[in-house]
């Protein structure tokens, strides 16, 4: 078993991330400091602000120490390299607490959200996709093709503004917003659970609807191919049942399926973005929008770094899963 | 037959959650009214959909731009505080007086008043406060930007309950700018602090104010407050306030989300069919306004060419189109006409397109090109970029500027960007025009006396006003010198106010009543209708929270849909499998 584990490939591949994750540390150093409007900005507030704010230049001045801002940029740069090791992103310039207490409490909300949603839309992706493929040019493949890809087609916060209206408003079956009931007092674990899961239900039917036509046109298109293989019309000459066969077919298939999820992750993130924004689901898409407009650094890279090295995680995993299934993928 | 299976699942899928959505909704509301007793008046309320977190409540921790401030006052008592009239109404000091030469206040300050830990409040209370926010605070954005302490000489206190306050220059709004703004803060806690914009300890939210706070949840973006038994101006009419982040502010206040929240007109608008919905408005004091770049560009540094383009803009009907008469069109000396400082006697721009284009044409721009646009003397096309933040009722605005110039023969090139890109492209100079919105305060000192720095404009008679007006004690002389102030600025349009944006709110009839817009606003200007004497002399209407959880559960019951969409998902599969049973 292990002789299909090919360890070159694993360093290799790992090196190649690990750079890639250096690259992303420093393109999030300096990206926002070319922006226009400059940290202090936020600290101030400005004149569009709800009040303008007075402050004289020492105070500034005081400032731009406290924050080390007046620091050259290459020493700002050294600095944050040797403090994003030890996972110290300093403090929010917006929430003045560390960024790491910020993100440690929105970060479970959008693993759960955007992990059920991966799942969810993989596994019906996939579902639909094969049987849409072995129902190939029939009307029900017409009708999944033409149905599905409406999904992605509309654009995310319109989806959920529906979702909100038809099942959150008119029928009054889901919360439409936030993650739990505050201060809702639980008698026990489960009313948490459900809780939480009724929070849960529309923003991720939401997002897997978004997400799932991905997955289901590259099965369908993958299973497709497969099925003109000689050893489909073997299995089915043989007699095996219909699921047997596509098991195989599946099994086949599931390579490039593998790797089409784990690249979907980056994709998701923006998606998880909207529907976060839109049903205001505490996680790390509404707190990067919100770092965003207030030009919160500390908080938009540590936010940045901590989920492009979960994506960049996946993908390695993916990667290596790949290699796994299928022998060559690691012999390039 | 494997069609059938992958549907079949699909299909207990949507029958599971069917049925089970309403589950999970009738079970949470069946716990919250177990757990809640039969006397626990509760309120929620909503603020804004853009962001329901505004930063731990307390005095140097509150987040400097939006309601944090708001917040914090419901745990924290300043001297006086403004009341539904707008005049000062005594909280931590009973009565006060002025000395003749306006240098010197007197506070008199209540005898038996404890901080929520029960800790006596005395005068070496206040005294701390002033010293800690002068010296500590100062650094801080919330000290530099809300605590104006600049005026303040020395505190000192004659006796226990008496505090002088020397100031180092006449100054006239400092009710309403320092002795109704600063929170005063509990002398035990806070002298051994000694970063007071990190300090978030429980403690830091213990104050004299009507509430006391239970929880902030800055990940959830909730604020869950206790009514303070023994605060001084009576108990509170409720016992828990709470403050929950909503998506959408009508949806909320229809389904009994939330009991309150503050709206925009159009939301309003969406609430008329609600009976049960007190609707109130007041006024803003938030202007949109078209901003030039003065000292920069020397085509608008001309007087008359920047009276030309505010004869070619008509501010009413830009107001209709963009706030749909949730707001009053712009006034030419900049103070909104709801103002007790408005001037009605100053020169107004009325809408007149042939004036500006005399006015043009008199300074040398009376070439037209082919394409409509007038041509500088040199030849140049008559143009002008106009920066403006892209959220839509400024793109709304730009846009009507940009067609009410180009029928005067003025070229506009529309340049949107966010908040920030936008302030520091006008911070650097870098703009013609720009569209410009934000609060401006109520008194004359903080809405008129930046004006030179905020417009680039430099007019030594305004400078002399500012600063005298500041210091001038009696009310009917600054009066004069603010309408002068006013009169200048119509003269000179250093900026061309376009509309003032009203505020609303709506609350739940059948349980509060007795919200109230502050004339003159709340923290030195914040209008709001979250002013906390609200909660003392309000009106609690509802029953007891239990029966109020019936009445949400029947109005909006879940278990009335499910019948409906699990006979639909029924007929559904009916279809399917006859339609399979055919080929």
């Amino acid at each position: 078993m292990s002789d299909r584990v090919q360890w070159g490939h694993v360093l290799s591949r790992g090196l190649e991330y690990a750079l890639t994750f250096f690259l992303i540390l420093t393109v999030n150093f300096f990206l926002p400091r070319f922006m226009p409007g400059g940290p202090l900005l936020s600290v101030l507030g400005s004149q569009s602000a709800d009040l303008p704010v007075v402050i004289d230049d020492e105070t500034k001045s005081r400032l731009m120490d406290y924050y080390h801002l007046n620091d050259p940029l290459h020493l700002q740069f050294v600095h944050y390299l040797i403090d994003a090791a030890h996972l110290d992103f300093g403090y929010s310039i917006f929430y003045n607490v560390p960024v790491v207490d910020v993100i440690s409490g929105r970060l479970p909300w959008t693993l759960l959200l955007m992990g059920t949603a991966l799942l969810l839309s993989t596994v019906l992706g996939i579902l639909l996709g094969l049987e849409s493929s072995w129902n190939r040019e029939k009307r029900l493949d017409n009708l999944l093709l033409i149905v599905i890809p409406l999904f992605r087609s509309v654009p995310v916060f319109f989806l959920g503004s529906i979702f909100i209206f038809l099942f959150g408003y008119r029928l009054g079956l889901f919360p439409v917003s936030g993650a739990l009931t505050p201060y809702m007092d639980y008698q026990d674990f489960s009313s948490m659970v459900k809780d939480v899961a009724s929070h849960l239900v529309l923003p991720l039917a939401c997002l897997s609807a978004f997400e799932m036509p991905g997955t289901y046109l590259l099965v369908r298109n993958v299973c497709s191919q497969q099925l003109e293989r000689p050893y489909v019309l073997m299995d089915i000459a043989r007699g095996l049942k219909d699921r047997h066969v596509k098991r195989h077919i599946l099994l086949n298939s599931i390579g490039p399926v593998v790797n089409q999820v784990a690249a979907m992750l980056g994709f998701m993130v923006g998606g998880t973005l909207f529907v976060e924004t839109v049903f205001s689901y505490p996680g790390m898409g509404l707190l990067v929008y919100n770092a965003f407009i207030e030009r919160d650094y500390p908080v938009l890279q540590g936010a940045f770094v901590f989920m492009s090295l979960f994506v960049l995680t996946c993908n390695y995993a993916a990667d290596i899963v790949c290699s796994y299934i299928d022998g060559r993928a690691g012999q390039e | 037959m494997k069609v059938e299976k992958v549907f079949s699942v699909l299909l207990s899928f949507f029958i599971i959650s069917s049925v089970f959505g309403p589950l999970f909704l009738s079970s949470a509301a069946a716990t919250a009214e177990n757990t809640v007793e039969e006397s626990n008046r509760v309120f929620k309320a909503t603020w804004g959909a853009s962001g329901g977190d505004w930063g731990f409540p307390s005095p140097l921790t509150f987040y400097p731009r939006g309601p944090g401030y708001v917040m914090t006052s419901f745990c924290f008592d300043s001297l006086v505080w403004p009341d539904e009239t707008g005049n000062f109404t005594g909280l931590l000091a009973s009565s006060w007086e002025n000395s003749p030469d306006g240098l010197t206040w007197t506070f008199y300050l209540r005898e038996n008043v404890t901080w929520h830990d029960g800790e006596p409040f005395t005068a070496d209370d206040v005294i701390f406060t002033y010293d800690y926010i002068q010296g500590k605070a100062a650094i801080s954005p919330i000290g530099a930007g809300w605590y104006n302490t600049a005026v303040i000489e020395s505190v000192e206190a004659p006796d226990k309950y008496t505090v002088r306050i020397k100031l180092n220059r006449p100054y006239a709004p400092f009710m309403q700018q320092v002795a109704a703004v600063i929170p005063i803060m509990p002398e035990h806690i806070w002298k051994d602090v000694s970063d007071p914009t990190k300090y978030m300890d429980d403690k830091a939210a213990i104050g004299t104010g009507p509430f006391i706070l239970e929880d902030y949840n800055k990940d959830q973006q909730s604020y869950k407050y206790s009514a303070n038994e023994n605060y001084f101006l009576g108990k509170p009419v409720i016992d828990t306030l709470i403050f929950v982040k909503s998506t959408d502010p009508v949806i909320s206040l229809k389904v009994g989300d939330a009991d309150e929240a503050s709206l925009t007109l159009d939301q309003v608008q969406a609430l008329k069919d609600s009976e049960n919905m007190k609707v109130i408005q007041g006024p803003g004091y938030w202007v949109y306004r078209l901003r030039f770049n003065i000292p920069a560009n020397s085509i608008l540094e001309n007087t008359e060419i920047r009276k030309a383009i505010y004869h070619s803009l008509d501010c009413e009907e830009i107001q209709n189109k963009v706030l749909h008469g949730g707001g009053v069109a712009g006034s030419a000396g900049y103070v909104p006409p709801y103002s007790g400082w408005y001037n009605s006697d100053v020169t107004q721009y009325a809408y007149d397109p042939e004036a500006a284009g005399k006015i043009l044409d008199e300074a040398g721009y009376d070439e037209v090109g082919s394409d409509g646009i007038r041509l500088t003397p040199d030849g140049e096309k008559l143009e002008f970029q106009l920066l403006y933040t892209s959220d839509q009722q400024n793109q709304r605005i730009a846009e009507l500027v940009q067609s009410y110039l180009k029928n005067v023969g003025i070229g506009v090139v529309l340049k949107p960007g966010d908040t920030k890109t936008v302030d520091g492209l006008v911070n650097a100079g870098n703009f013609d025009l720009a569209i410009y919105s934000h609060g401006t305060s109520t008194d004359p000192e903080r809405m008129l006396n930046s004006f030179p720095v905020s417009t680039g404009w430099n007019n030594t008679e305004f400078a002399s006003l500012a600063n005298q007006q500041m210091s001038t004690l009696d009310e009917g002389e600054r009066k004069e010198l603010v309408d002068r102030m006013q009169v200048l600025i119509a003269e000179n349009v250093p900026t061309i106010p376009l509309l003032y944006r009203n505020v609303y709110s709506a609350c739940n009839q059948d349980k509060f009543d007795g919200f109230f817009y502050t004339p003159g606003g709340v923290g030195g200007g914040v209008p709001t209708e979250y002013n906390k004497l609200v909660f003392i002399y309000g009106e609690w209407k509802g029953q007891s929270t239990a029966s109020e959880k019936n009445n949400t559960a029947s109005t909006n019951s879940p278990s009335m849909n499910a019948p409906g969409i699990l006979t639909a998902v029924m007929a559904f599969a009916v279809v399917l499998m006859l339609y399979r049973q055919k080929r």
